[in-house]
């Protein structure tokens, strides 16, 4: 079976709201990974790790650029910030949740 | 005070062709509020030809809004203490400033500026800022339907406290071409802030849609301040900042072809690298490659970011679209209360110790206050308040926050929730912790929902007055 990372060993992240919706920006270190990534971290996947708690659709935007994906999810937030109950009412804290997720470990290059 | 105000009626085509080829803009501010010892070495060491603030956010707004409607100062509260640190620094290096704290009261914003500028002794210095405008007036008559509802704005009813359009670079281009040194807006996009000088100074036009998307993209990165010179980034270990507890507040040097460069004020803390950069680049980003503002659609899809020295990222290629039909309106309702309160609880069991005093404030909630259980939440903090971790070890939990929210119809629902939950060190589970009441009995907030719409361009109206400081 393959070695699986958390994609904190390979990406960094930004996280933010707009209304109810927060989007999570993640960002390859190395940009040799980013393909490895794309291929794994689809608007599925992290549908699947965010499971638990409510959120509702998620589009995914690439940046190859930057070597970054941005996923948008709507419905997240508890109703937005300025009446959310949720203690990350912001979604800052979306970043480094997200980061938690495994994916297989790339090959070592 | 406010009857002290010149206007001066706008003069047509009044612009002074500087042609510069580049320009130095400074961040002062992410939100009202933030770091003013900062703000001041921007203004001090910066090197600056502006120094920008942005004191808005959604929440920002609706606090003001909030604020008004019980009769106190609707604009940004931070703005007397932000103007009296920086002023007499701008006025001694020529740095001009742009501040869209004006928020729900523009003018009480002018004329706490004239009353500081008086205090400082300062003279001769002219206040640009935008009227109210016709915004209110216009969803009265066209009553658009709010994007959130979908049901005309009338709907509302008198809970619609507040309606303000996001204003244009044009405004405060316009307040700039007459020679202000300070430029007060309502709510001027966080963006635009950045975009006007540009325009001002570089001579950018108004539908060369490649720069103003540029410059647009340069006011994304710089709106929040520190965050992209080292603030929201550390992660030890992974990305190290140092002297996050004197971050230097970021600059971006931009030149007549739209191209800029990143820096921060020299000798503070903080970082400027490639890092910090996309992740502000993808801060509160949607679709990459329509990136909607008032004075433009920004394009970052072939943005580069590159680090050419220490603490200096240069960004390039950004491309843009014209700008929509229409504009945007943010919508403040009032709606209901809020309250929050915490109960501690420690040890082994501490979990299920928390849940059971849950369990007893909900009963409580329906059976004697009548409160719909859907109203309150609980979470369950250094568990699974944040998120469900999959590899805690719940069992080996020792220490629980419950922390009791809910919406409320009335004050008085919110205090018999939170008086229930201050009652649980006598009525609850054992072993419970709990000591400032500021912890448990804050008291209730008013909501202000925020709501959006949006007008035909054309139709809302905006004007430009100015106020000399004798």
């Amino acid at each position: 079976m393959a070695n699986r990372i958390k994609l904190r060993q390979i990406c960094h992240s930004r996280s933010g709201d707009k209304a109810d919706t927060v989007n999570i920006g993640l960002i390859v270190y190395d940009q040799i990974h980013y393909e490895w990534v794309k291929d794994r971290v689809t608007a599925e996947a992290v549908g699947e790790f965010l499971r638990d708690i409510p959120h509702g659709q998620i589009a995914r935007y690439e940046l190859p650029k930057i070597g970054a994906l941005n996923f948008v999810v709507r419905n997240a937030l508890g109703g937005g910030v300025s009446r959310s109950l949720m203690i990350d009412g912001h979604g800052k804290g979306f970043s480094a949740i997200l980061l938690e997720m495994e994916i297989d470990a790339p090959p070592e290059s | 005070m406010v009857s002290a105000i010149i206007i001066i009626a706008v003069e047509e085509g009044k612009t002074i062709n500087t042609r510069k080829s580049s320009i130095r803009l400074g961040s002062g501010s992410g939100a009202g509020g933030d770091r003013i010892d900062a703000a001041l070495k921007l203004a001090e060491n910066g090197e600056i030809d502006y120094l920008i603030f942005d004191a808005q956010s959604e929440k920002a707004y609706s606090e003001s809004a909030l604020r008004k409607a019980k009769g106190d100062v609707g604009y940004d509260v931070t703005l007397g203490r932000t103007l009296r640190t920086v002023l007499p620094a701008c006025i001694k290096n020529g740095v001009k400033i742009i501040h869209n704290g004006g928020s729900a009261d523009v003018e009480g914003a002018v004329e706490l500026t004239a009353k500081i500028c008086a205090e400082l002794n300062i003279s001769g210095v002219k206040v640009a800022y935008t009227q109210p405008d016709s915004s209110a007036a216009l969803i009265k008559e066209l009553d658009p339907a709010a994007s959130e509802t979908g049901e005309p704005v009338s709907a509302f009813g008198d809970r619609l406290v507040a309606a303000i359009a996001y204003q244009g670079a044009p405004l405060i281009v316009e307040g700039l071409q007459r020679g202000a040194n300070i430029v007060i807006t309502s709510r001027a996009g966080d963006s635009t802030q950045f975009l006007a000088p540009l325009i001002y100074e570089l001579d950018w036009q108004l539908e060369d849609w490649d720069l103003l998307a540029s410059g647009l993209g340069i006011g994304h990165l710089m709106e929040c301040g520190a965050q992209l010179s080292g603030g929201y980034h550390a992660d030890p270990g992974m990305k190290d900042v140092a002297g996050l507890d004197d971050i230097g507040m970021p600059i971006a040097e931009v030149y007549a072809n739209g191209d800029a460069m990143i820096t921060k004020v020299p000798n503070t803390g903080g970082v400027v690298s490639d890092r910090t950069v996309k992740e502000q680049l993808l801060y509160e980003l949607h679709d990459p490659s329509n990136y909607i503002h008032n004075d433009g659609v920004v394009d970052f899809t072939e943005t580069e970011i590159k680090q050419v020295g220490t603490n200096r990222v240069s960004v390039t290629g950004t491309r843009g679209h014209p700008s929509p039909s229409t504009v945007k309106v943010l919508l403040g309702v009032r709606e209901n209360f809020v309250a929050v309160s915490r109960a501690y609880y420690g040890g082994t069991g501490a979990y299920a110790r928390a849940q059971l005093a849950a369990d007893t404030i909900a009963k409580r909630a329906t059976r004697v206050h009548g409160i719909d259980r859907s109203a309150l939440r609980f979470d369950y903090v250094g568990v699974n308040a944040l998120f469900p971790w999959s590899d805690v070890d719940l069992s080996a939990v020792k220490e629980v926050e419950l922390r009791v929210s809910g919406y409320f119809e009335t004050q008085e629902q919110a205090w018999e929730v939170l008086h229930d939950v201050e009652s649980l060190a006598l009525n609850g589970p054992a072993g419970v912790s709990q000591g400032l009441r500021l912890d448990y009995q804050a008291g209730p907030e008013e909501v202000i929902g925020l709501y959006t719409t949006f007008l035909p361009r054309e139709a809302v109206q905006f004007e430009v007055h100015e106020f000399v400081v004798a």
